[in-house]
């Protein structure tokens, strides 16, 4: 505690004014959120073309003025598509967040506050969760419930799930044991109050943090599922549909692969740069 | 006088000292007390900055060999700056000038990479806090002290080796081998240190630069490393103590030189600077040393409390008929460990009465902390019990000493760790009056105003997180919370360790004043003798669990019967005033 | 290494250790089976008619019957789930519906190919990882911001969208490396090279931040004063501190390797677990399922416990706790 205490003083830490400010990455990725958002909410007022409306003369053609992102194997405008796919895609990634938050939320707290029985229990089920990493339990639930989208939005909330679970047992048990609490159980403060002034407050706060995080990797896992043909089927302007659609085109129309693809690139690093950017934040 | 003190902790007037400032005009220009040409160290001038204006301004001093010079100041004064200055480790962003810099007689001034490498190790050795993190915890303390070898000689493995087996013993290791095969973290506090001196003198550098080498260990260890930095001056090293412990440079310092603002405010022998100061800001910095100034006199320049009326009596100190309020009898605890179980507090008993201090004083591990925490009716004594104005406390639920809580207060050594960081000083003051229920908007804003009062702070700062306030300032909102159930009765544990000794002066003479103020009765926990002799009416002295002597403060300082209370003591730097 | 604990000590310890992680190892088996045989039978559909490909195979009574028989389908649940623990304990993991094959000896062949893609690509994400955090550590601050960029960036790009530009661009423009799987050492490079990339981003980014916390830590300070360079610093110091996290880090992305080997084995048209399981969940196939989640659990865990033992040997800090 004292060398703790001595050795912060003499190497301060960055001061509130460098921890506040906003950095060139976290502009870049706050203008690629909202442009998604306006995508998301308005789509019609972006893309020039109807997503789905088909224009066989039109097929195969290259990036152009006309068509930004040029177009697919039945003359639909990428760029549209990509656009309008926009809500779909980042849908079926935030639903699946927060599926995932939930039952960590759950589960967390279960372990964190329940005592050592439920602690080993929730313990044990997160080890068998775990061995099942990423896309492995994803499958295996889809295996089980059948293909679509709202097992493969599911699927992916479950193989998220016990990451989140961890990370907020460890946040409640490391609150749980801190200065603050003992604090409060001296000024007579009961169980419950403790619980729901300090201790839940505490812990919870870094949920939005890693939901923030983990949204990004949570679309690239539902476009994964597409891709492999479980989740939105092809003619959906869902951006890892058009990439399993453009697959097969890859020799000749590499457009239809890699502006949806982009996309979900931007996606996941604006979610990782703003997550980050949360975290030094709220970092204590 | 005192205004100006003021001024200057509001960060009014950065630069701390005015040079030529009435009285103490004459010394902004200290005369070197080694001349020139058998100096070891010459700094003349030297200035270090960070782009926004310098931390350390127009510094200087010079080191003869076989001598030590003190660096001292508190933190932010910049004596850490200087040394680092001088070892050319200032930082890339630092600007470094000076109008002389040398080193036996060799320019340090303008040196490129190479050179100052030239430099390192060799010439000067540099010994920093805490070695647990000044030692490369993945590496073995044997290569660690092997590394200036093998970069600044020939020597083959065989003998670096023989050599490095040889620091260890010189540092007075008790088995080398063994300690040259073990990490930083498998090392006690004492013998990581001696480690990194052993490291630090491996090139038998003339000149020692050691940054508060042993600010974190405990008096008996802190005496040892102070005995070997004492005997590595004896046989002729120049050695430049920094510290912010005045005990401990009387103890080996020959020259002291007093920090402030980046400046050097006054210098001069030790016997001299420190007995009869003639600045003012180090006579400020001795009257805050609570060791030697007897019980109930003030440290501090003057009081921060507003309450302008005399200070009541201290409540009858001379009977011991007084009221008992906090009553511990055979208590022990026990925790288990991979190695069995560990006896954390074996059959303490001790009696708090009303009004009273109960210093409990101790080194690391000696079962102070288990104490308090029973005390609290935080933990459950395995044997033994507390009682608390006569009724159990100790052995009841914790549903029933809800009911009493109110009666004991609790003061950290860590006060950030010990507030929830989302709620303000109002929001921490007004939980801790309202014990859970909502109060209105206008008694809330009214018992936040009186309570920052009564500690001295001003209502300003009610709006701000615990986060953005100073660490006096926390400590006293911490004391504020603790009285806001008026409490009969204070464990404060360690409660100004981690703070400057002035300002850790004010939160003791704050803690002496609230006491007079409501009666209050403290169980006061400290490693730190003179603290605890200063705050205290009886004191009981433990080590490894135990309650090895207690009795009336005057009795242990003075005549202490059990020989750990006289080694402790002994071991204890004390700062000898004339 | 001199430690106060004796050698039978010391043995002791490594047995209850290794004890602890084979039982552990086992419960996860046992709890993946369990899971999937009463996960599967909660959902609506009849098993015998998905071994006879589906609903829509419109099979004869006689057809399912012997299906059922065949597969011990018409036994009571109970007896059926002991039945099937009862044979993995013996390694038998039934026969594979769609295959007709048994699922020991298909992922027999289909496990190598696998973990040579994964360990390839740890490999390779470890010295990316590591040469952007030394790169960065040693060039300042202009090339910390472009390594954490890369990293960002590397970390949020898809397996299968990088698989497609790197196939768009090293095998249909320049033509140097085959688009898809010939069996031969060149068309490994595509597939290692899209599961390292995005994983080094992962690592990448915890590594540089150890090694920065290193190289302006209290020690590196005492070496410098000890007249220790910069690159002295970096390769007694730094690396190793930067060396940590990634070890510790390495039980999972191995995880993240087998995981993201479904879309790249798919892709690039590979052998191996991935694309096996791919297959087998495309026609519900439960028995190659379950084979497939116990074996990746099982290297999984072994894998764990390895990365467990590295960290340990690695960081004396760990060691005690």
């Amino acid at each position: 505690m004292t060398i703790m205490a001595n050795f912060r003083r003499r190497v301060p830490g960055p001061s509130a004014h460098t921890r506040l400010k906003v950095t060139v990455p976290e502009m870049l990725a706050g203008v690629v959120v909202l442009s998604l958002l306006a995508a998301v909410a308005f789509p019609a007022l972006l893309a020039p073309y109807n997503p789905l409306a088909i224009n066989p003369p039109d097929a195969f053609q290259g990036p152009s003025l006309e068509h930004w992102f040029g177009t697919d194997e039945s003359g639909r405008d990428i760029y549209s598509r990509v656009i309008f796919g926009a809500r779909p895609s980042l849908l079926i990634g935030a639903a699946a967040t927060a599926i995932g938050v939930g039952l960590a939320l759950a589960l967390g707290s279960l372990a964190g506050l329940g005592g050592r029985v439920l602690d080993f229990g929730v313990g044990r089920l997160l080890e068998v969760l775990f061995a099942l990493p990423g896309l492995l339990l994803a499958l295996v639930f889809i295996a089980i419930a059948g293909p679509g989208v709202v097992t493969s939005t599911v699927a992916v909330g479950l193989s998220t799930a016990p990451g989140y679970a961890r990370i907020i047992r460890g946040q409640i048990i490391q609150v749980r044991g801190s200065g603050m609490v003992e604090a409060a159980v001296v000024l007579g403060r009961g169980r419950a109050q403790v619980v729901r002034r300090h201790l839940l407050p505490n812990a919870l706060s870094p949920v939005f943090v890693i939901a923030t995080l983990g949204l990004g990797q949570a679309v690239v896992w539902a476009a994964s599922l597409s891709f492999l043909g479980l989740g939105e089927p092809p003619p959906a302007a869902e951006w890892g549909a058009m990439l399993a659609a453009g697959r097969t085109y890859l020799t000749t129309a590499w457009w239809m692969t890699f502006f949806p693809g982009l996309f979900i690139v931007f996606t996941a690093a604006a979610s990782t740069v703003l997550g980050r950017g949360l975290q030094r934040r709220t970092v204590r | 006088m005192g205004v100006f003190w003021r001024k200057n902790d509001d960060g009014g007037h950065p630069q701390g000292v005015r040079p030529g400032a009435g009285d103490d005009g004459a010394l902004s220009e200290p005369p070197a007390i080694t001349s020139g040409h058998n100096a070891l160290l010459r700094v003349d001038g030297l200035t270090v900055g960070f782009g926004a204006g310098p931390v350390v301004k127009d510094v200087s001093f010079s080191i003869a060999a076989g001598q030590c010079l003190a660096l001292v100041g508190e933190s932010g004064s910049g004596k850490s700056v200087t040394a680092r200055a001088l070892m050319g480790l200032a930082g890339e962003s630092a600007h470094v000038s000076a109008d002389a810099m040398a080193l036996g007689g060799r320019s340090l001034k303008d040196l490129n990479p190479r050179q100052w490498r030239g430099v390192r190790g060799k010439d000067i050795g540099f010994v920093l806090q805490d070695a647990l993190v000044s030692l490369d915890p993945l590496r073995t303390v044997g290569r660690e002290i092997d590394d200036a070898l093998r970069l600044r000689t020939n020597l083959s493995r065989n003998d670096r080796q023989a050599r490095v087996l040889e620091l260890l013993r010189d540092v007075g290791m008790d088995d080398p081998v063994l300690r040259a095969g073990q990490r930083s973290g498998e090392l006690s506090g004492g013998l990581r240190q001696r480690a990194l001196i052993a490291s630090a003198i491996a090139l038998n550098p003339p000149l020692l630069i050691a940054d508060e080498p042993t600010t974190a260990l405990d008096a008996t260890i802190q005496a040892q490393v102070l005995e070997l930095l004492e005997s590595l001056r004896g046989a002729g090293t120049g050695l430049l103590l920094i510290s912010h412990d005045l005990a401990v440079v009387s103890r080996i310092a020959q020259q002291v030189a007093v920090m402030n603002g980046g400046r050097i405010v006054e210098q001069g022998p030790t016997a001299s600077v420190l007995g009869d100061p003639q600045h003012d800001y180090t006579k400020r910095l001795l009257q805050a040393v609570p060791s030697g100034h007897p019980r109930g006199t003030r440290l501090s320049a003057e009081s921060l409390h507003v309450h302008d009326r005399a200070d009541p009596p201290r409540a009858d100190s001379g009977g011991s008929d007084a009221e008992p309020v906090l009553e511990a009898t055979n208590l022990s605890k026990r925790f288990p460990t991979s190695n069995g179980p560990f006896t954390a507090v074996d059959d303490v008993s001790f009696t708090l009465s009303a009004g009273r201090t109960l210093g409990l004083v101790g080194e690391s591990g000696s079962g102070k902390t288990t104490v308090a925490r029973m005390a609290l009716g935080l933990a459950v004594p395995d044997a033994g019990d507390v009682r608390l104005f006569g009724e159990p406390w100790s052995g009841i639920s914790e549903k029933e000493r809800r009911r009493r809580r109110p009666l004991i207060g609790a003061v950290y050594q860590d006060p950030l760790s010990s507030f929830d960081p989302r709620m303000t000083v109002e929001q921490i003051l007004t939980d801790a009056v309202s014990r859970g229920r909502t109060v209105r908007a206008g008694a809330r804003r009214a018992e936040t105003a009186r309570l920052l009062d009564m500690v001295g702070l001003p209502v300003t700062i009610a709006a701000r997180g615990p986060r953005n306030l100073s660490g006096g300032q926390r400590q006293r909102v911490a004391i504020a919370r603790a009285l806001a159930p008026e409490p009969r009765i204070v464990v404060c544990d360690e409660p100004a360790s981690s703070l400057d000794v002035s300002i850790q002066a004010q939160v003791l003479d704050l803690l002496d004043e609230l006491q007079r103020e409501f009666g209050l009765s403290y169980l006061f926990i400290s490693h730190d003798l003179g603290v605890v002799r200063h705050m205290s009416d009886h004191v009981a002295v433990m080590q490894r669990g135990r309650i090895v002597e207690q009795a009336n403060s005057e009795q242990i300082f003075t005549a202490p019967e059990h020989p750990y209370t006289q080694h402790l003591l002994e071991a204890s730097p004390r700062l000898e005033t004339s | 290494m001199t430690r106060p604990a004796g050698i039978g000590g010391r043995l002791a310890a490594a047995a209850r250790w290794l004890l602890a992680k084979a039982l552990g190892a086992a419960f996860v088996l046992w709890a993946v089976t369990t899971l999937i045989f009463f996960g599967i039978r909660m959902i609506p559909g009849d098993p015998a008619e998905a071994i006879l490909g589906g609903p829509g195979s419109q099979a004869s009574a006689e057809a399912l019957a012997q299906v059922r028989a065949e597969y011990g389908l018409d036994q009571p649940l109970v007896v059926q789930y002991f039945a099937q623990l009862g044979r993995l304990v013996q390694g038998d993991l039934g026969n594979s519906y769609s295959l007709r094959m048994p699922v020991s000896s298909l992922l027999g062949e289909q496990l190598p190919a696998t973990l040579t893609l994964a360990l390839l690509s740890l490999v390779l994400a470890w010295v990316v990882a590591l040469g952007l955090a030394t790169w960065s550590t040693l060039s300042g601050r202009s090339a910390s911001l472009v390594s954490s960029g890369l990293e960002i960036v590397g970390a949020a790009v898809p397996h299968f969208w990088l698989a497609s530009v790197l196939i768009l661009l090293f095998s249909i423009n320049l033509g140097w490396l085959p688009p898809v799987n010939t069996g031969s050492a060149e068309g490994l490079i595509l597939p290692v090279v899209t599961l390292a990339l995005p994983l080094a981003g992962f690592l990448g980014q915890v590594m540089r931040e150890s090694m920065l916390t290193a190289t302006t830590s209290p020690f590196a300070l005492s070496a410098r004063a000890r007249s220790e360079t910069e690159g002295g610093v970096l390769f007694r110091h730094s690396l190793r501190h930067a060396a940590i996290p990634g070890i510790a880090l390495s039980g999972w992305a191995f995880g993240s390797l087998i995981s993201g080997a479904v879309v790249v084995e798919t892709i690039f048209a590979r052998p191996g677990l991935g694309r096996t399981l791919l297959n087998a969940v495309t026609l519900r196939d439960i028995p190659l399922v379950t084979g497939v989640a116990l074996v990746s659990a099982l290297a999984y865990v072994l894998v764990m416990a390895l990365s467990d033992l590295a960290e340990r040997i690695a960081d004396p800090r760990v060691r005690g706790s």
